[in-house]
């Protein structure tokens, strides 16, 4: 069957408006192109909550302690920058790795800087990295 | 400059253009991001250089979007920390304790915000929370 044309009962010929379905198609087009933007790629840091069927353990294993304040960062009780606590951290994650980390964050941090945390501790391998609040 | 039409000329090939026409509409509709709607366009969330990006997209997770002021909507629907702990509540009773909640917060929203959010998670049953970040990571 020739494009455009449609095979009728007798001998009349309906023709397909190219025209019109063409102005449609590029009309459809145009609002696409209009319309579509690049997916931006995001990253989930888990801080995972205690699960409820977890259960205490007696003697629980030795977690890495990092505490999020305004002003410093301590990583097992001592202060440092945070341009200086990746290095530490390294060190700690080349012995250990497996060991769990707990953040616990000031409430006036913003998320920019707790992201930072969060994201060097995975980027140096700890696996468990989990996140509270700080009090006082 | 050419006048008239001869026999020989080439004529558009209107039936190739299309198929190209068609072949980019159905690039758009196949790429089109469908999450548009439901993630909050005014949070400017924080860069992650490191970690890459999320892969696995479980289709049941809940995206909670965390704004500067401390403002919080699912879908672009505003929501009290007590309409929040419901919706969740309902989730977790649907589909099990172990569904992800997703916190966009602002990259300039405050750790205690977030921290309100994660109380209502935990309370609502559900464990599994994450912040989400822009990964600048390959």
């Amino acid at each position: 069957m020739a494009l455009g044309k449609r095979k009728g009962s007798g001998n009349e010929e309906l023709p397909v408006p190219l025209n019109t379905l063409i102005d449609v198609v590029f009309l459809l087009l145009v609002y696409f192109v209009i319309t579509w933007s690049a997916p931006i790629p995001e990253a989930h840091l888990a801080v995972n909550l205690p699960s409820p069927g977890e259960s205490t353990q007696e003697d629980p294993p030795p977690v890495l302690q990092i505490e999020v304040r305004p002003e410093k960062i301590l990583v097992q009780g001592k202060a440092y920058s945070i341009d200086e606590i990746r290095p530490r951290l390294k060190n700690l994650a080349e012995m250990q790795s497996e060991q769990p980390v707990i953040v616990k964050v000031s409430g006036e941090i913003k998320t920019h800087r707790l992201v930072q945390v969060l994201d060097m501790c995975k980027g140096l391998g700890f696996e468990t990295v989990n996140v509270m609040s700080l009090k006082g | 400059m050419r006048k008239g039409k001869s026999e020989n000329e080439p004529g558009c090939p209107v039936a190739a253009l299309i198929d190209v026409v068609f072949l980019l509409i159905v690039f758009f509709l196949v790429t089109m991001n469908m999450e548009k709607e439901v993630v909050d366009r005014t949070i400017e969330l924080a860069q992650a250089e490191e970690t890459k990006p999320e892969e696995d997209k479980n289709p049941h997770r809940v995206i909670v979007n965390l704004r500067e002021d401390g403002d919080m909507n699912i879908a672009n629907n505003p929501l009290t920390p007590s309409q929040l702990k419901m919706l969740l509540y309902n989730t977790s009773q649907k589909y099990g304790n172990s569904i992800p909640v997703i916190i966009r917060a602002d990259r300039g929203a405050r750790f205690r915000q977030i921290d309100k959010v994660m109380k209502v998670v935990g309370e609502a049953g559900l464990y599994r929370v994450k912040i989400s970040a822009i990964s600048n990571a390959e």
